[in-house]
């Protein structure tokens, strides 16, 4: 994928491309057997690309990320296909040679802020300690980084906060300092795994304002994860939408919310709350349970919710192809079902709507 | 702060008294006769009036211990029965024996929980963890006797590395007094690290499941900077005060190693005041070493709020 238009395509020495997963695929093991929580993922990213990550909760959103950053223990799970990050296979890495990437070329932040610290360590100490094992700084160094950081990321007083807890700072802060602290190292490729879904509305736009900011000035490449679909269609270049472990569509943002292609795409933006229905409408559900990834039956996996599934639905899996050639994939043998009520207009304009909301 | 370190004080002050209160009841209900128990078994009613009467013990028991209270606020705890020696002063000549072995076993018990508690709750599950459990069921379960007269024959009796029993004061020489001080330390910690490898090992476990260590993890640190500083420092506040109170029950417990090793420190006292009815001593012993009990635990008490930054700010009441 590569960024279309204003934003940043600034050339550069670096390759473009930062990012290629291929057929990914994690499978963790639980006691009712493996899950396969990551099942055939393929995804490219240039750099200073920003990826939205929908998609129901237990879908694979987290997973994917944990899959991309190799943060899954031999013990609970295993990891197949290639995540090649700036030319290297990241999956045929020893654990030693990954965790030189981690912080200084992947980070990571987490949904809770709140218990993404640790309560008995200083912010100042968890803020330092990345900066001085990777940019071995000295202790005098580090601490002065720490202090631009925090005042990078809005942190009022930092000098004051170093030397406080977490749980002396309100969600807004900790999460601040999460993000201080996942960009300290100067990564390339950020994964906000819904960074902003434990704070309250006008916090989150904050945050979200300051990643846009800090990702323009790094020229970074974001993996936003998000059940908030308004929050992703005004944030991101491209959205993926997950189902059972797979990317079900995927296209520029714009594309993905005006003229949504697969039906669960279509019925994940019908569920979204528009401010232009009468009050008291009801939301419109998706009937049925997300897919038990532990089994893994013929087809696609959406068939069983899918009010226009018809037996090749049931049979033959759909594979994710770009039909038009406008960069706009989907998986489904036949796009754009449903009633016109569900479909084109209504969309586009809650499509806007929510770009005008964010 | 102030406020909590006054309770903890009004609370040591409670606990001694009714510990006192207690002893002097417990020795009430117990039969036999200190009078018996010094002029023998043949003595004549008379003889035993007379010492009775000598000892104060023809009067009723809230009188006696009323008088005996009154002399501990005084720094007075009384004479022997049996010997007619001060109260403090044959304690203050075997409470150092005591104390030593006491700071010796823990220390003894923390160098080694500490490394195998965070390595086994780190590798949960593999050959090391798996040998290591069995091994800490197998001490739980061992009386100390058997513990002491183990390690007394295997180290002591096979090898001659260790005197098998006896003990040498501390001016006799360091070395000397720790090699005698070795044997009934150890089999004193040997129950506390198993049960301090346990309990680190199982809060490793939990520590080490939650989402800050991943999230640590994922910033690229070492493992050993993961275990040792992160997760290292929560696991360990439970173990911490579970330290307090070994050291409390090491002092007033070591009576079986005492005896078997031949140490003079104050459990042999102990059996021998119990065993001649000498309750002015006994009343003594048991406040002496509830006092350095509570104490302990209400400075470990106050320590903790240092360490545990969540509790420090939240000025939690006690």
């Amino acid at each position: 994928m590569t960024r279309d238009g204003s934003r940043g395509t600034a050339s550069s020495a670096e390759p473009e491309r930062l990012l290629e997963v291929t057929d990914l695929q994690l499978r963790l093991n639980s006691p009712r057997g493996p899950v396969y929580a990551v099942d055939g993922l393929t995804l490219t990213l240039d750099r200073g690309v920003t990826l939205g990550l929908v998609g129901e909760s237990g879908s694979g959103k987290s997973m994917t990320c944990k899959a991309i950053m190799g943060l899954i223990s031999d013990r609970r799970g295993t990891i197949t296909g290639s995540v090649r990050y700036d030319g290297t296979d990241l999956t045929r890495l020893p654990l030693e040679r990954r965790k030189e990437l981690w912080g200084t070329e992947l980070a990571m932040v987490n949904q809770d802020a709140g218990t993404a610290l640790n309560p008995v360590l200083s912010v100042g100490c968890q803020l330092t300690e990345g900066l001085r094992w990777h940019l071995k700084l000295s202790k005098r160094e580090a601490r002065d980084r720490a202090i631009e950081l925090l005042t990078h990321v809005g942190i009022p007083e930092p000098k004051r906060r170093l030397g406080q807890y977490p749980h002396e700072l309100s969600g807004g802060m900790r999460q601040r300092v999460n993000i201080a602290i996942a960009l300290s190292c100067g990564p390339s490729l950020l994964l906000a795994d819904e960074p902003t879904t434990a704070l309250d509305v006008t916090v989150q736009a904050q945050i979200l304002d300051l990643l846009a900011d800090l990702q323009d000035e790094h020229r970074m490449t974001m993996i936003l994860v998000s059940h908030d679909l308004g929050v992703v269609a005004g944030r991101t270049d491209f959205t993926a939408v997950m189902y059972g472990g797979r990317i079900v569509e995927i296209a520029p943002t714009k594309d993905l919310f005006a003229a949504p292609r697969m039906p669960y795409t279509r019925a994940l933006l019908a569920s979204m709350p528009r401010l232009t229905a009468p009050s008291h409408t009801r939301l419109r559900a998706t009937p049925g349970a997300p897919p038990d990834l532990t089994k893994r039956v013929p087809g696609c996996r959406f068939a069983p919710r899918c009010a226009f599934a018809r037996d090749r639905c049931r049979s033959e899996e759909p594979p994710l192809v770009d039909e038009t050639g406008s960069g706009h994939l989907f998986s489904c043998w036949y796009p754009d079902s449903g009633t016109p009520e569900e479909t084109g207009a209504t969309l586009a304009t809650s499509g806007q709507t929510l770009k005008e909301d964010a | 702060m102030k406020t909590m370190v006054l309770g903890r004080l009004a609370h040591v002050v409670v606990v001694l008294l009714l510990v006192s209160v207690a002893s002097m009841l417990l020795l009430e209900l117990v039969p036999g006769d200190p009078a018996y128990a010094i002029l023998g078994n043949s003595a004549t009613p008379d003889a035993v009036a007379a010492l009775h009467h000598r000892m104060g013990l023809d009067r009723p028991a809230w009188q006696r211990y009323l008088e005996w209270f009154g002399g501990v606020l005084h720094g007075d705890f009384g004479n022997s029965l049996r010997t007619g020696q001060p109260v403090l002063e044959a304690i203050g000549q075997k409470l150092p024996v005591t104390v030593e072995l006491a700071v010796f076993a823990l220390l003894i018990a923390l160098v080694l929980s500490l490394p195998a508690g965070v390595y086994t709750g780190w590798r949960v599950g593999r050959p090391v963890d798996r040998l290591t459990s069995g091994l800490t069921s197998v001490i739980i379960a061992s009386p100390v006797f058997l513990t002491a007269l183990f390690l007394d024959y295997f180290l002591a009796v096979k090898t001659g590395a260790f005197p098998a029993t006896g003990w040498r004061a501390l001016d006799g020489g360091l070395a000397e007094n720790l090699r005698y001080a070795f044997l009934p330390a150890l089999t004193l910690a040997v129950t506390e690290i198993a049960v301090f490898t346990r309990l680190l090992r199982s809060d490793m476990i939990t520590v080490l499941g939650e989402e800050y260590i991943a999230n640590a993890s994922a910033k690229g640190l070492p493992t050993r900077h993961l275990l040792l500083r992160h997760a290292l420092k929560p696991a360990s506040f439970s173990l911490f005060t579970l330290s307090g109170l070994s050291f409390g029950r090491l002092l007033g417990g070591a009576v079986i190693v005492e005896l078997i090793f031949g140490v003079p420190g104050i459990g042999q006292l102990m059996i021998q005041s119990i065993q001649s009815k000498d309750y002015i001593m006994i009343q003594g012993l048991v406040l002496l070493i509830a006092f350095i009990y509570v104490v302990i635990n209400a400075v470990i008490d106050i320590v903790y709020v240092y360490l545990d930054p969540r509790v420090r700010t939240e000025g939690v009441a006690i």
